[in-house]
């Protein structure tokens, strides 16, 4: 008997092979996410963890005019570990290759912050993005750039022209994809310094020069507070005679700021997306397993009438819910943790040079265990419990199970059914026959909607939060930096441009009462043609982001400062961003020239190509930081790739889903009422009198899913965003009523798809075997 | 309190007893498909159950095979009450005491018809092909239902009940779906298992010549059974036109 049992269930495996693809392929894309996720963010801190560890980041950034003996001894003595740079900003080209960009020269030993050296050797390294990029190779293009030094008082202008050695990631800006990171060693540096001096100054004496005037020092320990209080008394108690400029920590440092934030954006991705998608999916699975086991109802009449045991029975039903689920689940582990790191990665090798070394697939095997077996248990139970509902019926009860339902259902109802055309009888009577699989169904499609809806939602708050800043907010067609006095005078000898406006902005410490914050103050022009809030006088506004963060209103005091300086402003306007957070003033707050970036935002006449004028903008500003405000747009979201790798990933696993739903329900629907359609067609209908019985019923099932979702896609979006909240981007929240059409829309056209099949397949039904077969 | 066990008294081995039993459907109990109907059967009993459509003669085979519960009185079977079995013993008292053949055969479809017989095996008991050979259906031993005919597939339930030696074989118009010819065959085939009469073997028939055929004849309408016939000299199966 048992030996037999185990025949009904390979069997039956076979015979519902449809259902059981689809309960297997819903819990593989159900765990899938997760696993993929999961093991994306475990693998992606390790990583991150691992780079800033291997590399030796450095916890504290000193600079100053000059690092003289006395500092270094002190440096020695009071950290763990330290290392004097030099660092300038310059503009740098590779002449074979006719490109230039600004770049960050760094010229020292690497003991700390030690760049990765990805290929090549040491000597003169440059970042790979930027090599991959712009196709320089090492080895076989030369960088060149100038540099000042000074010897006996007096400044000499040196150019180099450097080979490069080799590609590198340095930690410390594993984010630069716009601007040029070179590693100079120190050795190399100076014998190139003293040979170009010899050159241009007659009689160079190498015993007199002093050597490089490295202005940087980057410390390691293990008190980053404690360390810098030493370091700040150090400087001011008059033992030294060089002048501390600017000390950060960490926490100041772009890339680590970024990654830090990736990592925590990868983690917070697992606990919304994967797991909404868990929700649905396990509402589909409950579905799919519980309608399953209706099926088999006459199977388990014919078994309890043969006199098998319950226990038996009940055993070996609960077993196709557990094997399901440990398939699905099985592949949905290995699918994702093999996937979606490869994916997620590929996309963060666009974005931040991260050495490859480094990334190593962390598998959080415990927490997919767990996952696995709460999936097979949820089989289990979902089984379980319907074929033991059923087995408390009378043996006889199941095998007559479709007449009894029926009849005792649809008595009451009889007269409201007699005008209707027949086919919507009979769609009506079946749903009143099975309402439980209707709401299930019904549910499960109101799961893809409001993926599918929130999707889209995403993406439009995105796109608004963008459009936002650049275009309402700050309305350009390119900005720019500059550094050259002509500059723009030549801009506005070009005809296509029709105005150009000065701006500045600084990075402040912002404080009110006793809370204080980093922010950027922009110091625009009087009655701005660019900026939406006209300012005059004394006027400041205030991104309402910070308002909020500080509890500030109108006609409130704050404090700005930069080292020394610090200014109070009382704010007069608040105006809402999303990324170009700040505090807005139309005069010069006169803080240190060194740490003010000066910039103009230019407006091209409506015929010309903004492309092009950027172009023209860097040629003779001989960098490429002139940006079109699309290209800006751009930038914005390759910085918040997570968020928008979900919106897609969210809007392609909703149709899925939604195929995976829809197709299950009319299989159901198909297999239980196959002699029903074998015999409509002996009376003579034909097969899409047929299927309209069938379409009426999924369009019913599909319009409440429908009508559901939508009403749950904008709270759902709401709550995917609210958790996901990232510091680049303050989302402002919107849905264009296109993305219901286009929800709307891909669904109809889902469904019909769907139908199609459906249709097909009623086609097919062969009348003298289907009335036939037993079933 | 449910009995947890199936203990038979030797000494009634063979025989049920109906004793007032009532079956009532509907939300008012207005249809009485049993209406206090008390009976006995013996052992080597043929009993052919008469009545038209509707009297009820599925619903007394039903409660007396334990696939269906009844509203009012006991059943007794060797001084076992089986209305008072837990789900377990009920279970057991249909796979060990039961043999039931269905008028539309209900085969597990997706087994083979040797397989829908193992899942009657028991142990001790005869083996499933052998069953099948006694219904002369060892060559189609590995088709499905669906490759079988009518008579086959109704063989292969007669085979299903066979294979258990049961001591109470069930069989609700075992040959109404089923030609003349084919039905006589299967009317004997019941016949031969009881010639150790061992066992009661209740037939549930339209076909009032299949009666003549019978020990025992019982008549129902409406709920209750209107006449009760022991028959002397029941003819032979070869005898009669069905
Ligand atoms: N599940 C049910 N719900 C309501 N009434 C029922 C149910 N099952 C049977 N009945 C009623 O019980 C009565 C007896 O039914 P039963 O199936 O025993 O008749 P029968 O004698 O076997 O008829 P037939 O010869 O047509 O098979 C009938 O009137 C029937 O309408
Ligand atoms: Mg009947």
């Amino acid at each position: 008997m048992n030996k037999v049992l185990k025949k009904v269930r390979g069997r039956n495996i076979k015979s519902n092979f449809k259902q059981f693809l689809s309960v297997i392929f819903i819990v593989l894309l159900a765990t899938m996410l997760f696993s993929g996720f999961m093991t994306n963010s475990f693998t992606l801190k390790s990583c991150v963890d691992n780079y800033f560890t291997e590399t030796n980041l450095a916890d504290l950034w000193v600079n100053t005019d000059k690092v003289s003996t006395e500092d270094e001894a002190f440096f020695e003595a009071n950290t763990t570990k330290f290392d004097k740079r030099l660092q300038f900003e310059t503009i740098a080209e590779i002449e074979t290759l006719k490109i230039n960009s600004s770049a960050s020269i760094y010229v020292y030993e690497g003991k700390v912050s030690t760049p990765y050296i990805e290929s090549g050797k040491k000597g003169c390294l440059i970042d790979k993005n930027v090599a991959k990029d712009q196709k320089i190779q090492a080895g076989f293009h030369d960088i060149s750039f100038s540099y000042v030094v000074n010897y006996q008082g007096t400044d000499y202008t040196l150019d180099f022209v450097e080979r490069l050695t080799g590609t590198m990631s340095l930690d410390e800006r594993a984010n630069t994809y716009n601007s040029w990171t070179v590693v100079i060693d120190k050795e190399l540096f100076l014998e190139r310094v003293k040979e170009k001096l010899a050159e241009k100054v007659v009689g160079f004496d190498e015993n007199l020069f002093e050597g490089i005037a490295y202005n940087q020092v980057l410390v390691k320990t293990d008190d980053a507070m404690q360390t810098s209080t030493t370091i700040k008394n150090y400087y001011d108690s008059g033992a030294t005679l060089s002048k501390l400029v600017y000390m950060h920590g960490r926490e100041e440092v772009e890339s680590v700021k970024l990654l830090n934030e990736e990592v925590e954006q990868s983690q917070k991705m697992i606990y919304v997306f994967p797991i909404i998608f868990l929700v649905v999916a396990v509402l589909i699975i409950l579905t799919t397993i519980d309608q399953l086991i209706v099926q088999e109802q006459k199977k388990i009449g014919i078994l309890k009438a043969c006199g098998i045991p319950n226990k038996k029975i009940l055993k070996h039903y609960s077993f196709y819910g557990a094997i399901l689920c440990t398939i699905g689940a099985g592949l949905g582990v290995l699918f994702g943790l093999v996937l979606i790191p490869e994916v997620m990665f590929s996309r963060y090798g666009m974005i931040y040079s991260i050495p490859e070394d480094y990334i190593k697939l962390q598998i959080p095997v415990w927490w997919l265990v767990a996952l696995t077996i709460s999936m097979i248990v949820l089989g289990f139970i979902v089984a379980f419990v319907r074929c033991y509902k059923i087995l408390n019926k009378n043996p006889i009860d199941c095998l007559r199970y479709n007449l009894t339902a029926s009849a005792k259902k649809l008595k009451k109802r009889k007269k409201k059914f007699k005008k209707m055309p027949i086919s919507l009888k009979m769609a009506f009577r079946n749903i009143k026959m099975k309402p439980l699989r209707l709401v299930m169904g019904a549910v499960g499609m109101a799961g893809c909607v409001a993926l599918l809806l929130s999707g889209f939602g995403i993406g439009d708050t995105l796109s608004k939060s963008l459009k936002n800043d650049l275009g309402k907010v700050f309305d350009y067609d390119i900005s720019s930096t500059y550094n050259k006095s002509d500059f723009k005078e030549k801009l506005l000898g070009d005809e296509r441009i029709e105005f150009v406006e000065d701006y500045s902005r600084v990075y402040a410490t912002l404080s009110v009462d006793l809370e204080s914050d980093k922010v950027y103050v922009y110091q625009i022009a009087e009655n701005s043609k660019i900026f939406k809030e006209q300012l005059t006088g004394d006027n400041v506004c205030i991104s309402k982001t910070i308002a909020d963060k500080f509890g500030l209103e109108v006609g409130d005091s704050i404090s700005v400062s930069l080292k020394d300086k610090s200014v109070k402003l009382v704010i007069s306007s608040t105006i809402e961003t999303s990324f170009k957070n700040g505090v807005f003033v139309c005069k010069d707050l006169e803080f240190e020239e060194t740490f003010v970036s000066k910039g103009v935002w230019i407006n091209t006449k409506e015929s010309a190509d903004s492309e092009k004028v950027a172009e023209f903008v860097n040629e003779i500003n001989g960098t490429n930081t002139a940006l079109t405000i699309e290209e800006e747009k751009e930038n914005v979201k390759g910085r918040i790739m997570s968020t928008s790798t979900m919106t897609k990933t969210i809007k392609v696993f909703g149709i899925m889903l939604a195929v995976i739903v829809l197709l299950n329900f009319i299989f159901l629907i198909l297999k239980e009422r196959t002699i029903e359609i074998a015999t409509l067609k002996v009376i003579g209908q034909n097969s899409l009198q047929i299927s309209i019985a069938v379409f009426i019923e999924v369009f019913i099932m599909a319009g409440i899913g429908m009508i559901l979702g939508m009403v749950l896609g904008v709270p759902l979006m709401i709550l995917i965003l609210t958790v996901n909240k990232i510091e680049l981007l303050n989302y402002i929240i919107s849905i264009k009523f296109v993305s219901f059409l286009a929800t709307f829309f891909i669904i109809l056209i889902t469904i019909f798809a769907v139908l199609f099949v459906c249709y097909l397949k009623i086609k097919k039904v062969n009348m003298a075997e289907s009335l036939k077969s037993v079933e | 309190m449910k009995k947890e066990q199936l203990i038979f008294d030797e000494r009634y081995v063979g025989s049920v007893a109906v004793e007032h039993v009532s079956k009532f459907y509907g939300e008012n109990f207005e249809v009485k498909a049993l209406n206090n109907v008390s009976l006995q059967l013996f052992t080597g009993q043929f009993v052919v159950i008469l009545g038209a459509s509707g009297s009820g003669k599925s619903t007394l085979l039903n409660v007396i095979g334990g696939m269906d519960t009844v509203s009012a009185g006991s059943i007794n079977f060797a001084g076992v009450d089986i209305t008072e079995l837990s789900d377990k013993i009920f279970s057991q008292y249909r796979r060990e005491v039961v043999g039931f053949i269905f008028q539309f055969y209900n085969l597990m479809p997706n087994l083979t018809a040797l397989e829908n017989v193992e899942l009657a095996e028991l142990p001790g008991e005869m083996l499933a092909i052998d069953a099948l050979k006694a219904v002369g259906l060892e060559d189609k031993a590995d088709s499905f239902p669906s490759e079988l005919s009518g008579g086959e597939q109704q063989r292969v339930a007669i085979a299903r009940a066979l294979v258990k030696n049961p001591k109470i074989l069930l069989c609700d118009e075992p040959t109404g779906a089923l030609d003349s010819k084919t039905g006589k065959m299967i009317i004997k085939l019941l016949m031969d298992m009881n010639k150790k009469k061992d066992k009661i073997i209740v037939v549930v028939t339209h076909n009032s010549a299949i009666a003549e055929c019978a020990d025992r004849v019982l008549k129902i309408s409406d709920g209750k059974i209107v006449s009760d016939e022991t028959i002397k000299n029941p003819k032979s199966i070869e005898d009669i036109e069905l």
